[in-house]
């Protein structure tokens, strides 16, 4: 055998690693071709792969896009600023990395962009991680069914459309009948009640005004440090809009991913959706129902699909996502509501009637459900609500015929005063989400008809009397009761006897 | 209608007609006649460089090389190691601006090693 000198083998190393670094450094290169409404068209980087990133050299500086249409001799990228500073003639040149967001929590307590910079003037965000924008969902085996409650505060979701941690639940509903006052209760009810589920509020196209508003009221609520908001204007490029709820599950997912707990609020997938469209057609991709494009129920599921509840392997974290779609005077049959609401798990209907009725939150008992929460509703409040939402259903039912006469036998009657006991009950002030004891024991006492003789006007009042005297007299029960475990019989005949003496102050 | 040819396609006639050995203004006069046909002259600018892209795949290299000051005849050699290229034809400039080092532009890829590159990156740094 021919003697083989491997003498200065560290130094041919070097050598090929030096040379490898040579290559590196040649960057891919292309040229702007046209520009306009935020899309540059490319010439050249025939090695861009989908959603990578690029750098656009302007003479104001850089300009980062992202590629989305490869075609045979030209590229469509979207820009991710303005594109004033863009030229035709400009050089682009391949990042060889995708879309990133830092995530951590280092962000909590911040507003940020789709891009994590700051946007609320509280100095620069040193986080150690990155978390990729567009990230396959977790797989079969990587979840586990939803069973652990995740409370929203509102007695009457708790209690008849349950939501578990990992779920998604959609809350649609018209403009102005309270769909963002449900998810803002939420996030502050998971402060209030000490879940230690942190909230993640991703604005699309959300007026700034709003969500500054927002900050404000999760600041004083003592909220924020627990949130991160990802906030994008009207006025923002569409391509921001179109990132920020992957960039704020991103965000989201490092906490699911950490053995705990987080809440996703996209407000909402409406506004997302439309700037997906105009993003697609300056693409001349070819529109289809209602001018979207074809992938737009693929666009809502694989971002919907990253929430879930991890298996006990993988350390049981969970990332519940609370998305909000805004129909046009109630109709759900729309392109984008029909898809949505086929793709999660359950949805809460805000109707306007109701609002304007004053009953609110407005939710109607009829088209909202909750397809996979039962499993998951706490037991203490399943053990009193079981026939809530078919009696409020029936109630609502019955209440538009007796419009028609006033001859009615005794049941119908006192189903109807009993529905109507119900549904002030249910009447919930914004930013006061019930703990489990108070919606225990509000359902317990109308439910058994303790209040029928209450009249329907003074109800919240005596709901009011009996809470302040159960938390008075029995502290220790009640906060045995908020551990959500099913309440014992001496705690029932408790509950029943301190109703029935609280409901005297208010007897017609 | 005739289908729309893709530029791609085009520049890779012409690069396999021209390393078949065919001279240049044989090879490119069919393609300028499609261009005058079907209305495309405007996109003449970016068949060069489709055309320059698919000779380099064949190791045929154009590279433009910028560079503040003059350079010596090496630089052929050294650019030859990098790209890989069986022929290269240099168009070489000196540009002031860029205070240093050399620029390459060869079909597609770009070596920056100009100081003027450095300096704008480590100002996009700390921005």
């Amino acid at each position: 055998m021919a003697d083989i000198a491997i003498t200065e083998l560290s130094q041919d190393l070097r050598a090929a690693i030096a040379g490898l670094e040579t290559s590196e450094n040649l960057d891919s290169v292309g040229i702007v071709t046209k520009i306009g409404d935020g899309v540059a068209w490319v010439h050249g980087l025939r090695s861009a792969g989908f959603s990578e990133m690029l750098e656009i050299e302007t003479k104001d500086g850089i300009v980062e896009a992202f590629a989305l249409n490869l075609m045979e001799d030209e590229i469509g990228a979207v820009l991710l600023g303005s594109d004033a500073s863009v030229s035709a003639g400009n050089t682009v040149r391949l990042k060889g990395t995708v879309l990133e967001v830092p995530v951590g929590p280092e962000l909590l307590g911040r507003v940020v962009d789709p891009l994590g910079r700051p946007l609320d003037g509280a100095g620069p965000i040193k986080t150690k991680l990155t978390g990729l924008v567009e990230r396959e969902a977790i797989g079969v085996m990587g979840r586990k069914s939803v069973h652990e409650p995740l409370m929203t505060g509102i007695m009457s979701i708790d209690s008849m459309f349950p939501i578990g941690r990992g779920q998604r639940e959609l809350i649609i509903g018209d403009r102005q009948t309270g769909k963002t006052a449900i998810a803002i209760d939420t996030m502050i009810n998971q402060a209030k009640q000490k879940t230690g589920v942190v909230n993640v509020y991703v604005a699309i196209g959300q007026k700034l005004s709003k969500v500054a508003r927002l900050v404000d009221r999760l600041k004083q609520e003592g909220v924020m440090d627990q949130t991160i908001i990802v906030a994008t204007g009207p006025s923002d490029p569409a391509s921001m809009l179109y990132l920020a709820p992957y960039a704020g599950t991103a965000m989201g997912e490092y906490f699911r991913d950490n053995k705990q707990h987080a809440l996703m609020i996209y407000d909402d997938l409406t506004k997302h959706a439309v700037a997906y469209r105009q993003m697609s057609l300056l693409l001349r991709r070819p529109p289809g129902r209602e001018a979207f494009p074809g992938d737009v129920f693929y666009l809502h599921s694989r971002l919907l699909e990253r929430s879930a509840k991890l298996s006990d392997d993988l350390g049981a974290g969970s990332l519940t996502a609370l998305p909000i779609i805004e129909t046009q005077a109630g109709d759900i049959s729309a392109y984008i509501p029909t898809n949505v609401i086929s793709i999660t798990d359950g949805q809460i209907f805000m109707e306007t009637d109701l609002f304007y009725q004053g009953i609110r939150p407005a939710i109607s008992a009829g088209l909202s459900v909750s397809r996979v929460g039962g499993a998951a509703q706490t037991k203490a409040v399943k053990s009193v609500s079981g026939h809530l939402k078919l009696g409020l259903s029936q109630f609502r039912e019955l209440a538009s015929f007796a419009q028609f006469g006033s001859d009615l036998d005794e049941e119908t009657k006192s189903q109807i005063e009993r529905g109507q006991r119900l549904t002030e009950l249910l009447k919930q002030v914004q930013y006061q989400p019930m703990s489990i004891w108070e919606q225990v024991a509000s359902i317990y006492a109308v439910t058994n008809g303790l209040f029928d003789k209450v009249s329907v006007a003074k109800i919240k009042d005596a709901q009011t009397a009996f809470l302040t005297r159960l938390w008075t007299d029995h502290k220790d029960d009640m906060r045995t009761l908020d551990k959500g475990d099913k309440p014992t019989d001496a705690t029932l005949k408790m509950l029943h006897k301190t109703a029935v003496s609280a409901a005297k102050g208010f007897e017609e | 209608m005739a289908v729309r040819l893709s530029r791609r396609k085009m520049a890779a006639y012409v690069a396999d007609k021209l390393v078949a050995g065919t001279p240049v203004s044989e090879a490119l006069r069919e393609v300028a006649a499609y261009l005058q046909d079907s209305g495309r002259t405007r996109e003449q600018q970016l068949l060069v460089r489709d055309i320059e892209a698919e000779m380099a795949d064949r190791g045929v290299v154009v590279a433009d090389v910028a560079s503040a000051h003059p350079l010596d005849a090496s630089i052929t050699d050294q650019i030859k190691a990098m790209t890989g290229a069986k022929s290269l034809q240099l168009r070489q400039s000196v540009d002031e601006s860029l205070l240093g080092g050399i620029r390459v532009d060869i079909p597609g890829k770009r070596f920056d090693g100009t100081i003027r590159h450095k300096l704008n990156a480590l100002r996009a740094k700390q921005l």
